[in-house]
């Protein structure tokens, strides 16, 4: 009270709300993401000899439109759960760790079905990239198991649900990453 | 526009320039051409996710509900 007080008092501002802060931390976990995924990528321009028709195109088109299609239901998951459709955000949660695991799925194939190696430096920068990403996606289906988990058990309500929020807006950075790793591995040629 | 209706209208904006990208990538002979259509293309899918579905404006607005 003597606090909120004298911050009236003295027109100083007041801490940001446990929300607020949850934000701007997450918002830097992806900065600091991004310089990671910013690195593999300049990896991939700086090696030579890459070339488009050493993977399977329209596998990478496929799973490219499943994680797209993810980041639509993760949306209206957090939307539903905003307007307090719990049921809708449920099924939604359920509908992109579905995708999410197709995609995971698709990857691996591609891995299966490669015609490079490892140790050929397109195989290396492939594996790579796509690993570490495909390491994202898993630890971002854990999340989503775990949000809806907890939105099953009645925990979050339209004014308090940062557990959907925050594995929503790290599921939409996994499919952020992929819209430039998929044509950096998949079209440009060279 | 309702939040669900803007959230969908950009995810067809998104699958719009995803198969045009693929098109344009397997179509194109240039390879600077193509590079400099995909990167313009990543950055406006990028910009688009980050807008409308990670909702980066909320971290500047001073105090919300949930």
């Amino acid at each position: 009270m003597a606090v909120a007080t004298h911050v009236a008092a003295h027109g100083e501002r007041a801490h940001p709300s446990p929300l607020r802060l949850n934000r701007i931390g997450l918002w830097l976990f992806f900065f600091s993401e991004s310089i990671i995924f910013g690195l593999l990528l300049s990896a991939r321009f700086f090696l030579e000899g890459i070339h488009q028709d050493h993977v399977d195109q329209v596998l990478g088109l496929w799973i490219t439109i499943v994680l797209l299609l993810s980041s639509v239901t993760a949306f209206t998951a957090e939307t539903a759960m905003e307007k307090g459709r719990q049921r809708l955000c449920q099924w939604m949660l359920l509908a992109t760790i579905a995708l999410g695991l197709a995609f995971a799925g698709g990857v691996a194939y591609e891995w299966k079905t490669a015609h490079f190696s490892r140790e050929e430096i397109f195989g290396t920068v492939f594996f790579t990239m796509t690993g570490i990403h495909a390491s994202h996606v898993v630890s971002g289906i854990v999340f989503l198991v775990l949000a809806w988990n907890l939105a099953r058990q009645g925990r979050f309500t339209p004014q308090s649900h940062w557990g959907v929020s925050g594995t929503v807006m790290y599921w939409h950075f996994v499919d952020v990453v992929w819209v430039f790793f998929y044509p950096a591995l998949y079209l440009v040629d060279s | 526009m309702g939040a669900f209706q803007k959230g969908y209208v950009v995810a067809v904006v998104l699958a719009i320039v995803t198969v045009a990208e693929y098109f344009f990538a397997t179509g194109l002979s240039s390879d600077d051409a193509r590079f400099a259509g995909l990167a313009a293309a990543a950055v406006v899918k990028a910009w688009l996710i980050v807008q409308y579905f990670m909702h980066i404006a909320r971290v500047w607005r001073a105090e919300e509900a949930h």
